[in-house]
């Protein structure tokens, strides 16, 4: 008799949770929905995570322990990167952002080590014949482009990655087409205006066929004064002016004697 | 009249054992009354029902059937506790808390508040002769301590009523006096105290009324006085009488007309409460053997039936 | 002079006097059991996230202090939940404590309550004190790594002073902010859930171990049935496994992935005072509904 009275004791109550938990399912699938709309919790990083963490380290990710398992990541490639170990860098990068999709820093920090870290190193690895090094090299561009171009994916209003995008392109590959483009994409973003405008303009002078937009943007960058007129800015204008023909009444004077030196070798570095 | 301290009517509870249809019954049908101003001692061999019995009037178990009411409520009405003060058997209050702030912890959760209650909490470890160690946490008690303080903390409200479990378990004779001596007090402040024990020499020193408990059931109830006297018999207490006079009453007895009475003992009178009890005891058991031996034959002429199918 | 029932002095049914005074000597307990040594294992962690200077931009660094600081208040919040609060009462029962509280004129409902109470007051005071502690932290690194940022860049030259305070508020945004006190309450909100949700449990367990265990996994389930849910809701559809195992699981299982707002709050995402509000308002639910389960299984519970 009495234990009968605890088994339905225990129904009852089982019988209030589940009531309890159909009134109060609507409301919380959708603060759940809208928490994740308003980018407040990140919709659980299923499949692709599972096969790079190990079960512990997945449930201390469900757990609400993303960001420290983040920061362990991010020591553990830190080790890597300095043994040179950079297909552990590479992957653990790949945790770092799934697991914090939206920090930039990562994203970024993760394409330098692959395209200029990685791609150094294989670049100058001597035990490797030129030809092998290069082609080594190359990938590891590649990858570290492939690695941003996700991350832009993931962070579409992002300029410092499209900056950075940019950057690869122009340092690491030569494609001044494919950085200028990128650039331009960078001076939609919050990243610092004038900088970007520069490195836009710097990229265009060197693509094939754009040369008269890019005299014209780094013409009103020379006349804005607002903005600097950098070693690098002149030098452009000035290769421009040769190319375009540019009659010598249009053209900017002597504006430093330093340029001097960029009138007599041409070929000298100043950027 | 004024309404009884306790009252206990036709108390029943039964414990399920398992998942299996078994049960202990704990107590059976009990019934007690402790009167206001009374002490009344329960007392019974251990897993008699004493406790269960307690429980059931502190309101910390239900009833299966019967009732049991404090000063007229109900216990399991919360107002009923109000003017109980209790003390468990070898009680650990927290540990982390000083004598101090236990006596007022306990006193919060009664509603004192203020000077009210710092006056009180005084009072008390006064009267428990704890002064000294106030301010020190009860990890450091000793048992006798412990069992003191928890009287002052079942006193803290002024209770009317004072329910102690085995107030003297473990503790010395120093300290078994001191309580005993703290219950003496009660009385004289008219403030009636229910408590269970096994030990009879205390029982007996203290308490106005008796009730012998034995395999859950009451067996014995009455005043003190009322008990011990054997219904039937006289005894006569004689100071420095020579055997010549013993030989003389003898012979007067045996001379009786009739000869209905006869001369049982002769001797030292006896603590009669613990014959009592023994008795009382040993007939318990027998009652359950037999009751035990009848519930075994049902069971193997059960258990022979479909056998013989 | 007799005692009738008329002269008794009337025990009011609901008292928040009483239950303050349960709370505050479980919060008493639980912090002459050493807990806040928790602390100073927290101040190191602190201190040496923010001495960390790996290869990180200067928002990065910033960052990194505050997960590392978030991180370590949630793990504690939630396990110092579990654990105290799968203590406590079982604690009572073994010294005997509960049955002298219970003979005091005290309701059921306020022994629990104060139990509950005593477990949230140790764990805000906890958090309240870390969130100062690694504020302070933080504070002093924003400035440190302002002025150095700021410095690095005049000396380049190359930006304008509006371009400079752009770079210069991106990283005080990673800074001290007011939005970091929502995620402070987030982490209360989902400890509170699971301290109400291991009393429960508590009421009818049979030892502190199994309260703990049975605890943590519907802590963990909680955050990934929802996932869990939707792959066999695909993979068996409607059969009778999902209906009668699969649903009412995800039923009655809180989804505490919701309460996980700190992390994304901590890292910098905006959160409105509505979004707080609805939050604060379903832990509330889950709270009283696990309490109010609670007493009823603990209001004819016999000790």
């Amino acid at each position: 008799m009495k234990l009968n009275r605890i088994v339905k004791k225990a129904l009852t109550a089982l019988a209030i949770l589940l009531l309890f938990g159909l009134a109060k399912s609507p409301f919380e699938n959708g603060l759940s929905r809208k928490l994740q709309e308003a980018k407040l919790i990140a919709p659980i990083p299923a499949g692709g995570l599972g096969g790079l963490i190990g079960q512990s380290t997945f449930l201390a990710v469900l757990g609400g322990l993303r960001p420290l398992v983040g920061i362990y990541t991010t020591l553990h490639a830190f080790d890597a990167w300095s043994f040179k170990e950079w297909d552990t860098v590479e992957r653990d990068y790949a945790i770092i952002t799934t697991l914090l999709p939206d920090d930039i820093d990562s994203w970024k920090t993760g394409a330098w080590h692959m395209a200029y870290n990685a791609a150094a190193s294989e670049l100058y690895d001597e035990s490797v014949p030129p030809t092998v090094r290069k082609r080594n090299g190359r990938a590891w561009i590649i990858k570290g482009v492939e690695y941003l171009k996700k991350g832009i994916e993931q962070n579409p209003r992002s300029a410092v990655l499209q900056h950075e995008l940019g950057d690869i392109y122009r340092q690491q590959l030569e494609e001044p087409c494919l950085a200028a483009k990128h650039y331009k994409l960078s001076m939609e973003g919050d990243y610092p205006k004038s900088f970007a405008q520069r490195f836009y303009a710097y990229s265009l002078a060197r693509c094939p066929g754009r040369e008269r937009e890019a005299y014209d943007l780094l013409m009103r960058i020379y006349h804005d004064p607002e903005e600097k007129r950098t070693p690098s800015v002149i030098k452009r204008i000035l290769e421009l002016e040769e190319k375009l023909n540019i009659p010598a009444a249009n053209r900017i004077p002597d504006p430093d004697p330093d340029l001097e030196i960029l009138r007599r070798y041409p070929n000298a570095k100043l950027d | 009249m004024s309404v009884p301290a306790v009252e206990v009517r036709n108390l029943t509870k039964v414990f399920p054992l398992s998942l299996r249809k078994e049960y202990l019954v704990a107590v059976e049908d009990l019934s007690l009354t402790v009167n206001a101003g009374e002490v009344y001692g329960l007392i019974g061999p251990n897993g008699s029902g004493k406790s269960t019995t307690m429980k059931v009037v502190l309101g910390l178990m239900a009833p299966t059937t019967g009732s049991t009411k404090v000063f007229g409520i109900e216990s399991r009405d919360v107002r009923s506790r109000n003017q109980i003060g209790f003390l468990p058997e070898n009680p650990y209050f927290y540990k982390h808390l000083t004598a101090w702030e236990t006596l007022k912890f306990y006193g919060k959760l009664c509603g004192m508040r203020g000077k009210e209650l710092k006056d009180r909490a005084g009072e008390l470890l006064a009267l428990v002769d704890l002064e000294g160690a106030r301010d020190r946490r009860l990890s450091g008690y000793s048992k006798g301590m412990l069992q003191r303080i928890g009287l002052a903390q079942a006193l803290i409200q002024r209770p009317k009523l004072v329910v102690l479990d085995e107030p003297t378990a473990g503790v010395d004779p120093i300290g078994s006096r001191q309580i005993r001596d703290l219950i003496f007090k009660l009385k004289d402040d008219g403030i009636s105290v229910f408590l269970c024990s096994h030990l009879l020499e205390q029982v007996q020193e203290v308490c106005d009324q008796v009730g012998i408990i034995a395999n859950g059931r009451m067996w014995r109830e009455g005043s003190l006085h009322d008990l011990i006297a054997i219904e039937d018999q006289t005894e006569l207490v004689l100071r420095d009488a020579s055997p010549e006079l013993l030989d003389k009453i003898k012979a007067l007895i045996e001379s009786e007309a009739g000869g209905c009475a006869e001369l049982i003992r002769s001797g030292h009178p006896r603590t009669t409460l613990e014959t009592l009890f023994l008795d009382i005891v040993r007939e318990s058991r027998e009652a359950q053997d037999l009751k035990d031996r009848e519930k075994l034959a049902a069971k193997e002429a059960k258990k022979q039936k479909p056998s013989s199918k | 002079m007799s005692d009738s029932v008329e002269t008794l002095p009337r025990v009011p049914l609901f008292s928040p006097g009483r239950i303050w005074v349960l709370a505050s000597s479980t919060f008493t307990q639980l912090v002459r059991m050493r807990t806040f040594y928790f602390l100073i294992v927290f101040a190191i962690l602190v201190a040496a996230a923010s001495n960390l200077d790996l290869l990180y931009t200067p928002a990065q660094k910033l960052r990194i202090l505050k997960d590392a600081s978030f991180g370590a208040m949630s793990i504690f919040s939630w396990l110092f939940a579990i654990a105290a609060t799968a203590v406590l009462i079982p604690r009572d029962l073994e010294d005997r404590t509960l049955y002298t509280i219970l003979s005091k004129p005290v309701p059921r409902l306020e022994y629990l309550l104060g139990k509950l109470g005593g477990v949230m007051l140790t764990i805000g005071v906890a958090l309240v004190v870390m969130q100062v502690l690694f504020t302070g932290f933080l504070f002093f690194r924003e400035v440190t790594v302002l002025a150095s940022e700021r410095q690095y860049l005049e000396s380049q030259g190359e930006m304008s002073a509006a371009d400079i305070q752009v770079q210069l508020d991106l990283i005080r945004a990673q800074g001290v902010q007011w939005q970091l006190l929502y995620a402070l309450v987030a982490i209360f909100l989902k400890a509170s859930v699971v301290a109400a949700l291991t009393m429960l449990v508590s009421t009818f367990a049979s030892s502190t171990l199994f309260t703990m265990i049975v605890s943590s996994i519907v802590f963990m389930v909680g955050h990934f049935h929802k996932l869990a849910a939707g792959y066999w809701l695909e993979e068996f559809g409607d059969s009778l496994f999902t209906k009668l195992i699969i649903k009412p699981i995800v039923m009655i299982i809180p989804d505490f992935r919701v309460f996980n707002v700190a992390e994304n709050v901590v890292g910098g995402e905006p959160v409105s005072a509505a979004i707080m509000l609805s939050l604060t308002g379903l832990a509330a639910l889950y709270v009283a509904v696990y309490s109010a389960v609670a007493l009823y299984l603990f209001i004819d519970k016999e000790f």
